[in-house]
């Protein structure tokens, strides 16, 4: 997949450009909104990620001239300016998704991702339906969806409600990192950083219904980066 | 800095007093020109009675000759004194019986005469005409009565105005030069009083402009707009010195809260900051194990995580104002709200050996976002200094009878003294910094407290707390009721 990326300050463009390429996607980076424009032009790109904030055209402008000239790839805006109205100007705009400075590289990661699944049919799921039905299989762990109950080994998991949202948001991620910014967002609809580790607990405590004695662990910690459930043999 | 092209106070002031002046002399002078006239004319009407009794009497004395009225007549004319006057008796056909000598020159024709009047002379109103040497004239003409049964005779009068005229015209001039020097007198003074009535006002114009932010700064706004020496300001103006006054003291403190802001924060900062610089000088320092320096970027990105709240934080409670048009108001089920943060915190408490119990009915209209967020930072305040075996109980419900809501979260926690009270709600404050800081990788900003003021002036909801050292803490946010 190719991504396009619009943005002025030389080290943000390095680093993220390595990075999306190190993940295995094609990165193309411009420093200017009108390159990044002619670019987009010139070869189609899955996704374009756009820093609001540049001298020249500002994202505003940018992406105006993008959907004047019919160029309808999704574009993820990054901005260090989070003011709400800044926000729905963003998506009337035609961008797809938001994210505000300083993020975690998983963070980012995860929204490229969730954008590019978007716009395509999704690949990576095991066993998972659009309509969010379905059975998701991880070695031994089974997550039926639909019933909304879990098992392991054949022995059925007795989690809470939320307990089970957690593990299905960690499992259809399989393998991606997922922050605990991410995680509180997404699990429990808290978009304010809080100054609890209330993520960790929760975790822990998933952890503790799920990794049990003996078995091989499935939820893993990076340090730094967030959580991943994934099989390690 | 001037808004339209407005006069300016003095000089309408000025305008305006000069204008009555000359209105009002003016007036002055309308009325004495009319009253001379009428003086005058009305000596000519007490000469008319005069005369017209001394010739009534003289047509009396002598009804066949007229000898006396002709004797009269002449003298009368020839009087130097009554120079500009005329007489004519007649019999009514135009044949004067007697007459003042050069009457015919110094009077108009007689058919320019108004009709006789009878005998009350006080009727007697003198008209104007022109005689034939082109003078104004006034002439009138009255009956004289004879004996029963002959004919009246008419006495025709006249007065030379031109003098009067002469006269008048003279007194106009004077009434006129009266006028426009009253007038500019008037003005003069006017402009003298005008600028001594507005100096206070110029004076309290230089105590604003001089307010700077250096003097805010140094004085905290805090001394008063002086007056001038020991008299107290005239009272139009002592309601806007008084309000200036306050304007500085109020702004005096905004500006060393905001100072005061910006070097907490900046020293807030400087923490994680270092931690950031040890972390990756030292980790430079010697030759480490792949596994040393993994560890190093970890705790890095720990830092960065807690920076990067910090500066969410910061920006939420310094942009509080534009947010106020920002915030998104909607209706909702109180109870629903508390019971997602109170999941949130669950597994904590939880763990930490703490029961939540939730106690709320009713709706709330508020921005739910930061209703829960602020509702999330005194949970989780209640969890952190409440011990094993503590409860910390959350209620909402209507209050006043339906005018505000109020929300309690109570703890049975550690308690917070008596001293540090009142600056719970400030910016990084925090009670025991050593312990707070112990709390490693989810350290606290300090700021979770002054976003839930912040929060709650948003909604002009009003925040307390009331606490018992070893008893427990209980913190109150009164919404009131919108909509």
């Amino acid at each position: 997949m190719r991504i396009l990326l619009v943005e002025d300050d030389p080290k943000t463009r390095e680093l993220l450009s390595k990075g999306l390429r190190e993940e295995g996607f094609v990165a193309d980076a411009v420093a200017h909104g009108l390159l990044g424009v002619e670019s987009a032009e010139d070869r189609a790109y899955d996704l374009i990620v756009l820093d609001i904030m540049m001298p020249g055209w500002d994202g505003w402008r940018t992406i105006a001239e993008l959907r004047a000239r019919g160029i309808r790839t999704p574009v993820l805006f990054l901005t260090a300016r989070d003011s709400v109205p800044d926000r729905v100007k963003g998506l009337e705009l035609g961008a797809q998704d938001y994210l505000v400075k300083p993020f975690a590289w998983s963070e980012f990661l995860a929204r490229v991702r969730n954008i590019l699944r978007r716009q395509s049919p999704p690949e990576s799921e095991v066993g998972f339906h659009p309509d969010g039905s379905g059975v998701i299989a991880i070695h031994d762990l089974e997550i039926d969806l639909t019933r909304m109950k879990a098992r392991r080994g054949g022995k059925p998991l007795d989690l809470t409600a939320k307990e089970f949202q957690l593990l299905a948001y960690l499992a259809r991620r399989s393998g991606q990192v997922l922050s605990r910014t991410t995680l509180a967002e997404q699990v429990w609809d808290m978009n304010f950083s809080t100054d609890s580790n209330a993520v960790d607990v929760a975790i822990g405590r998933l952890r503790k219904k799920l990794d049990g004695a003996g078995e091989t662990k499935l939820i893993h910690t990076l340090r730094g980066l967030g959580f991943t459930l994934e099989f390690r043999p | 800095m001037s808004t339209g092209s407005s006069m300016a106070l003095g000089t309408r002031l000025l305008l305006a007093i000069t204008a009555a002046a000359l209105l009002t002399l003016s007036i002055a002078g309308c009325y004495l020109d009319h009253a001379m006239h009428r003086g005058l004319v009305h000596e000519h009407e007490e000469l008319l009675v005069d005369h017209l009794a001394a010739v009534r009497k003289a047509v009396a004395a002598d009804t066949a000759t007229f000898h006396e009225v002709k004797e009269l007549l002449h003298l009368t004319g020839a009087d130097k004194n009554e120079k500009s006057y005329g007489a004519l008796v007649d019999a009514g056909t135009g044949d004067s019986l007697a007459e003042t000598p050069g009457f015919r020159t110094a009077s108009p024709p007689l058919s320019a005469f108004p009709p006789p009047v009878d005998a009350s002379v006080e009727e007697a109103r003198f008209a104007t005409a022109t005689n034939g040497e082109r003078h104004p004239v006034y002439i009138t003409s009255a009956l004289v009565p004879r004996a029963a049964g002959m004919a009246p005779l008419v006495y025709h009068y006249t007065i030379d105005a031109k003098p009067e005229q002469h006269f008048m015209q003279g007194f106009r001039l004077q009434i006129g030069a009266a006028v426009l020097g009253g007038t500019m007198l008037i003005a003069a003074l006017g402009w003298i009083i005008v600028r001594r009535g507005l100096a206070p006002l110029h004076r309290i114009t230089q105590h604003i402009e001089s307010t700077t932010a250096k003097v805010l700064q140094s004085t905290g706004g805090d001394e008063a707009i002086p007056p001038e020496s020991a008299q107290r300001w005239p009272q139009e103006l002592a309601t806007l010195a008084s309000a200036f006054t306050d304007l500085r003291h109020r702004l005096g403190h905004a500006f060393r809260q905001l100072q005061q802001f910006s070097d907490d924060a900046a020293h807030e900062i400087r923490s994680p900051l270092n931690n950031l610089f040890n972390l990756a000088s030292l980790a430079l320092q010697h030759e480490r194990t792949p596994e040393e320096y993994r560890s190093a970027l970890e705790s890095t990105l720990e830092e960065c995580e807690r920076l990067r709240k910090l500066a969410d934080s910061l920006l939420f409670i310094s942009r509080a104002d534009h947010r106020k048009s920002a915030l998104t108001f909607s209706t909702f089920p109180a109870d629903e709200a508390i019971r997602e943060i109170a999941d949130y915190h669950a597994a904590l408490a939880s763990d930490k050996g703490v029961a939540l119990s939730i106690r709320a009915r009713g709706m709330l209209t508020a921005d739910r976002m930061l209703f829960r967020q602020a509702l999330t930072n005194l949970v989780s305040n209640a969890i952190r200094h409440t011990p094993a075996g503590g409860r910390i109980d959350i209620a909402f419900g209507p209050a006043n009878g339906g005018a505000t809501s109020v929300l309690v979260v109570e703890d049975t926690g550690e308690g917070i003294a008596e001293a540090p009270l009142p600056h719970l709600f400030d910016s990084f404050y925090r009670i025991d910094t050593a312990r707070t800081r112990a709390g490693g990788a989810s350290a606290q900003t300090g700021l979770g407290l002054a976003i839930v003021k912040t929060i709650a002036d948003l909604h002009n909801a009003k925040v307390s707390v009331s606490s018992e050292v070893g008893k427990g803490s209980r913190f109150t946010i009164l919404w009131p009721q919108l909509g």
